[in-house]
């Protein structure tokens, strides 16, 4: 795409508003909410987020604090009432501050004024164990951001999830869509991951000539403002399941603790549109979760998951072998964080233009959509 | 007749304690066993058949590979064979007499075990380091190479704390928690954090 696409805070500022606040994002998983009082904390497009259980309901709110605009929940994720540590406020399942410290002596709100003290809300879904957050106020459906079929493969797979999770975030310096054009682009494997993942599974990138012909027309035409075939575009980009075949499944011994999601040997892979890439390269028996949310044109925060399938009998060494993931699977995204930056350093005003091949059909419809979308061809 | 010894194990620490043995060690037999990684983890059924529990105690040798659950399995394995194990302290190393030290553990050479400490069963406390007064150091974890513990610091059960940490005196580290970071920890450390330098913020596990 055009550079002021990775470099512009106008344009960062416009994507946030268009993409970030309209679209579903991934925010988090089940099993860090299994609690009543158990909460996760992240900051979306700006904005603090607290997804918090109350007595098994989840609820999404600011985190931010009514009286002096103290964050509720400090920790990225805990198990704690939501209550500011600041003056005591505590709030219940409905955002209302139900619990104000010497209310009526030393604050005398009026009743009205009383009344409304509520936290802002966010509409909130679930897909198996997968928590989706939309920051607008008046949401899409979320079949309209994702097809059907691919929802039921999220709900099943991520069913398959065990509770253990382990969790890592890491402040990278590059512009998040550089991210899913890479995981986008299978020709970079052989590439940059000679010595890592490419010696276990053989990607290769294919033309799919039917989608080939597909990004021609779109990418072709005219700019649209018909929102109903955008939005049938939009619903193309989140695809999953199993990918390319893996060239040796390894037998560990803590494959035989977990029930494992299906039975192929096969990588498996999941883009959700924009920002949510899930894999399994050990054929379903653990999984990688990559979040990566936009913090300035040029920063991106990534947020991992290291989980295993769902553990059917007890395994003490469990820390062990997610540290072991962690330590292997960190690799391989090291060697495409350093890509990534490497080309968003590069990037300035008159840097030419990228030259996709066939092969790069998805890409391009993307960058179609996305660019429409940007120029106020429609809207979300 | 004294009580044989058997050392069993693979990699680094297995070939320090080996080297440092030659063919016998305080005046015992020694016999060697070198493993794979995969048979320390999971050990054949038949792997010690050829010693009698009355007959030989066990040194098993195994670095912090899977955060020491790899040396707790074959730790395990032979317990439940019933043999016994001793402990490994060089002999430049200094423990005061009222610490207390579990057996299969390994203190390397010059590390320091000050007055009252307690190194917990199945540990290995590296080359140089000090645990101060009080400290405890629970069972299967990993203090490497001139680490400092403070008095009254504690490190919890498979832990691995890399060379040249130093934690500060009443700090409290989880159990299996990895410190990767060589600096001064100051606050407790819970339960199944991560500190490596690739991050951030100190990696943890939720369950």
């Amino acid at each position: 795409m055009k550079p002021d696409y990775y470099l512009s805070e106008e344009i960062f500022r416009r994507e946030q508003e268009k993409v970030f606040t309209r679209l579903w994002i991934f925010f988090g998983l089940t099993t860090m909410l299994a609690d009543h009082n158990s909460f996760i904390a992240r900051t979306l497009s700006g904005i603090p987020v607290v997804v918090q259980n109350f007595n098994n309901r989840l609820r999404a709110f600011e985190n931010i604090c009514l009286h002096r605009q103290n964050a509720l929940q400090w920790e990225d994720s805990g198990k704690r009432p939501l209550v500011c540590r600041y003056h005591g406020w505590g709030y219940n399942a409905e955002g209302f501050a139900e619990n104000i410290p010497s209310d009526a002596e030393i604050y005398r709100f009026d009743p009205k004024e009383r009344s409304g003290l509520t936290l802002r809300s966010f509409h909130l879904e679930v897909i198996g164990k997968l928590v989706f957050i939309n920051l607008s106020a008046d949401p899409l459906p979320i079949a309209e951001q994702f097809p059907a079929e691919f929802i039921e493969s999220l709900r099943s797979s991520s069913e398959m999830y065990d509770s253990e999770v382990l969790v890592a975030r890491v402040r990278t310096r590059f512009n998040w869509k550089l991210a899913y054009e890479n995981l986008r682009d299978a020709n970079h494997p052989p590439f940059v991951h000679a010595q890592t993942l490419a010696k276990s599974v053989d990607f290769h990138a294919v033309i799919d000539e039917a989608q080939h012909r597909r990004s021609e027309n779109v990418c072709e035409g005219a700019a649209s403002g018909d929102r109903t075939r955008q939005m049938e575009l939009l619903r193309s980009f989140s695809f999953g399941g199993p990918d390319t075949a893996l060239n040796e499944l390894k037998p560990l011994e803590w494959h035989g603790a977990v029930d494992r999601f299906g039975n192929l040997e096969h990588y498996y892979n999941w883009l959700a549109y924009p920002n949510l890439h899930i894999a399994s390269g050990s054929g379903g028996y653990s999984f990688t979760l990559e979040q990566h949310n936009p913090v300035a044109p040029g920063v991106t925060e990534l947020v991992v998951y290291w989980l295993t399938a769902k553990k059917k009998r007890p395994y003490p060494a469990m820390a062990a072998v997610l540290q072991a993931s962690l330590n292997g699977g960190f690799r391989v995204l090291e060697e495409d964080i350093r890509i990534m930056e490497m080309v968003q350093k590069n990037l300035h005003a008159g840097a030419p233009l990228p030259r996709q091949g066939d092969y790069e059909y998805l890409n391009k419809m993307v960058e179609k959509w996305y660019s429409d979308l940007m120029d106020g061809d429609f809207e979300i | 007749m004294s009580r044989g010894l058997l050392l069993i194990g693979y990699g680094g620490l297995f070939d320090a304690v080996s080297a440092q043995t030659p063919g016998n060690w305080v005046g015992r037999t020694m016999e060697k066993l070198a493993l794979t990684a995969d048979d320390a983890m999971s050990p054949p059924e038949g792997l010690l058949e050829p010693y009698a529990p009355q007959d030989w105690d066990l040194l098993a040798a195994v670095g912090q590979d899977g955060m020491n659950f790899i040396r707790l399995a074959l730790f395990s394995h032979a317990k439940q064979r019933g043999f016994k194990f001793e402990s490994f302290i060089h002999s430049s190393a200094v423990i005061d007499p009222t610490a207390k030290i579990g057996e299969n553990c390994f203190v390397a050479e010059n590390a320091v075990v000050g007055p009252h400490a307690r190194v917990g069963y199945n540990t290995a406390i590296g080359a140089r380091s000090i645990l101060g007064v009080r400290t405890v150091v629970d069972t299967s974890a990993w203090i490497g190479a001139a680490c400092t513990l403070g008095a009254t610091s504690r490190v919890g059960a498979n832990s691995v704390v890399d060379a040249g940490v130093i934690i500060a005196d009443g700090v409290s580290v989880g159990k299996q928690v990895v410190l990767q970071i060589a600096r001064t920890y100051d606050r407790d450390v819970p339960d199944r954090t991560y500190h490596h330098s690739l991050f951030d913020r100190p990696v943890r596990i939720y369950a």
